[in-house]
């Protein structure tokens, strides 16, 4: 964190700043889909949706309602959290395939209403977003998508590290065990999802003032399928080594942009190789052999 | 600790259970006193843990009602009827096997708001010294034997202070010296006034702990009483021989 902190102070050029900026957005959206999947142990497939349902929110609720960004984006998040909360209310009693397949469902059905939907959208045009910054320098954007990694990673730690990480602990150990000594098994997981669905929608938000346009792809199946893949390959099971994930592959998504589409098979048989044989991820097998223990 | 209220504890009244074609428990009517040890036996499939998941709220029942402290329970769910005094094991041990010892018994101990996580560490390693278990408290419960893993599905009731318990299968697997441990402890907990339903395929064990023992069979009630009078019995002996009503072996 204090090397990426520095990094600008010692001319790292727009282009990768630029880079960057991406990488601490998906990083974001990285750990805090592994919050739920790593700890409690609920599959969503509709992380990217739920980060658009915020980017859509900010936008609109800055340029119809006139609020300033700094009440757009936390209404962004409130969107998403609410948005989480009543899927969660819907599917979070349904078990692995099922609740995998209607969070697909969910994230399509809000793609597809917002592609189709021009008077206020515009579609599959895209929607114009204002900027976070007057400047149009991208170092204050890079030190505010750090910042609010920074700030999403210390408070997941903090939950996590509270009485409420163990029930999630417990919860993806063994429902039934955890609900007969006290756990409120539905309403933690809820709480997860709609929690993880808030930071999502955060990151929306400052991703789209930070890029000034978002379109409906942006929750596209592809792009569940990136954060899906940087979680897994920086490992799923600690929020961290997600993150690290996230600016992992963003850069190399970058450096291998020669190779085309060919980079997206390549990064799917690196998924699969990581699932088989490094289940914590290559950064939790990294500390594993470096410091003989890991996530 | 005063944890005798008045009247029964706990009266299941008709309670009846159908999985699809299959009468689990079929007019099941039970009371238990406060401070009662009793023991649920019967063969396999004759609906003892059936019971036991109707009684910690995963079962809701078909028809009947089931009160405890005099209040409707049935219906409630397990977590509601843990914070009201309800506890129990599995037949199939359910520890958290990625987190350690110390922590499994955590998650009950924190599930009451009141309590901060230092009194509830304290409880925890006090408990689990009674238990033998406080130099594995760091351990991954993963790394445990299938009887301390049961041992710590016990400390996790402690935690709970449970006005009933409900024991499913404890002794199954389990070597001799912590199968006297566990005694101990249902014989402690019982003086304590707990009230505790064993279900156990160990008849040495139940004819020990128990003073009052009920069987079941095919979802019914088919005895109930004293150790003694249920050993006798000519239906329990029918049921375990698999000998039907006519006297022929089914």
């Amino acid at each position: 964190m204090v090397a990426l902190l520095l990094l600008p102070l010692f001319g790292l050029d727009e282009y990768w700043i630029y880079i960057l900026t991406i990488g601490f957005y998906y990083a974001v959206l990285a750990a805090s889909w592994s919050l739920l999947v790593g700890y409690v142990g609920r599959i969503s497939f509709a992380h990217a949706a739920m980060s658009g349902i915020g980017a859509y929110a900010s936008i609109l609720a800055s340029t119809v309602w006139g609020l300033p960004l700094a009440l757009s984006i936390p209404f962004a998040g409130l969107s998403a959290a609410l948005i989480g909360l009543a899927i969660g209310r819907l599917c979070l009693r349904l078990h692995g395939a099922y609740l995998g397949l209607t969070t697909i469902a969910f994230s399509e059905i809000v793609r597809i209403t917002i592609t189709a939907e021009h008077e206020l959208t515009r579609g599959s045009l895209g929607l114009a977003a204002p900027a976070l910054f007057e400047t149009t320098g991208r170092v204050p954007y890079y030190y505010s998508l750090l910042a609010l990694l920074g700030v999403s990673l210390l408070v997941m730690w903090l939950i996590l590290r509270s009485r409420i990480g163990l029930f999630f602990a417990a919860i993806r150990e063994d429902e039934d065990a955890a609900a007969s000594l006290g756990v409120r098994v539905v309403r933690w997981k809820i709480f997860a999802f709609s929690f993880s669905s808030a930071v999502a929608g955060i990151a929306g938000a400052f991703y789209a003032h930070f890029v000034q346009l978002v379109a409906p792809s942006m929750m596209s199946i592809q792009e569940m399928g990136f954060i899906l893949s940087m979680a897994v390959i920086g490992g799923f099971q600690n929020i961290f080594t997600a993150a690290l994930g996230g600016i992992f592959l963003e850069i190399l998504l970058e450096v291998s942009r020669e190779i085309g589409e060919w980079r997206m098979t390549i990064f799917g048989l690196v998924v699969i190789a990581v699932l088989r044989f490094a289940p914590n991820g290559l950064f939790g097998w990294a500390q594993r052999l470096i410091v003989g223990r890991g996530p | 600790m005063t944890l005798l209220p008045q009247g029964p504890l706990l009266e299941a009244e008709s309670v009846s259970k159908r999985f699809g074609g299959l009468r689990a428990l079929d007019a099941v009517s039970f009371t238990l006193e406060a401070g009662e040890l009793v023991g649920l036996i019967g063969p396999n499939g004759s609906g003892k843990t059936t019971f036991l998941n109707v009684l910690s709220g995963f079962y809701t029942p078909d028809t009947g009602c089931i009160r405890f402290m005099g209040r409707r329970i049935d219906g409630q769910e397990p977590a509601t009827l843990a914070a009201r005094g309800i506890a129990r094991t599995f037949q199939i041990t359910k520890i958290f096997r990625r987190i350690t010892v110390l922590e499994n018994l955590l998650v009950p101990g924190l599930t009451d708001w009141t309590i901060g996580r230092q009194a509830a560490g304290e409880k925890a390693r006090a408990i689990l010294a009674r238990l033998d278990l406080e130099r594995l408290m760091d351990a991954p419960a993963s790394s445990l034997s299938g009887g301390q893993a049961k041992l710590v599905e016990f400390g996790r009731v402690m935690m709970l202070e449970p006005r009933l318990i409900l024991l499913d299968e404890p002794f199954g697997g389990v070597h001799p010296t912590l199968k006297r441990l566990m005694h101990d402890t249902i014989r402690d907990w019982n003086a304590e006034g707990r009230s505790i339903i064993l279900i156990s395929h160990d008849m040495g064990s139940i004819f020990d702990l128990c003073a009052r023992v009920v069987a079941l069979h095919a979802g019914r009630v088919i005895a109930d009483g004293t150790p003694e009078a249920v050993r006798n019995d000519e239906a329990v002996i029918r049921a375990y021989l698999g000998v039907d009503d006519t006297g022929a072996a089914s």
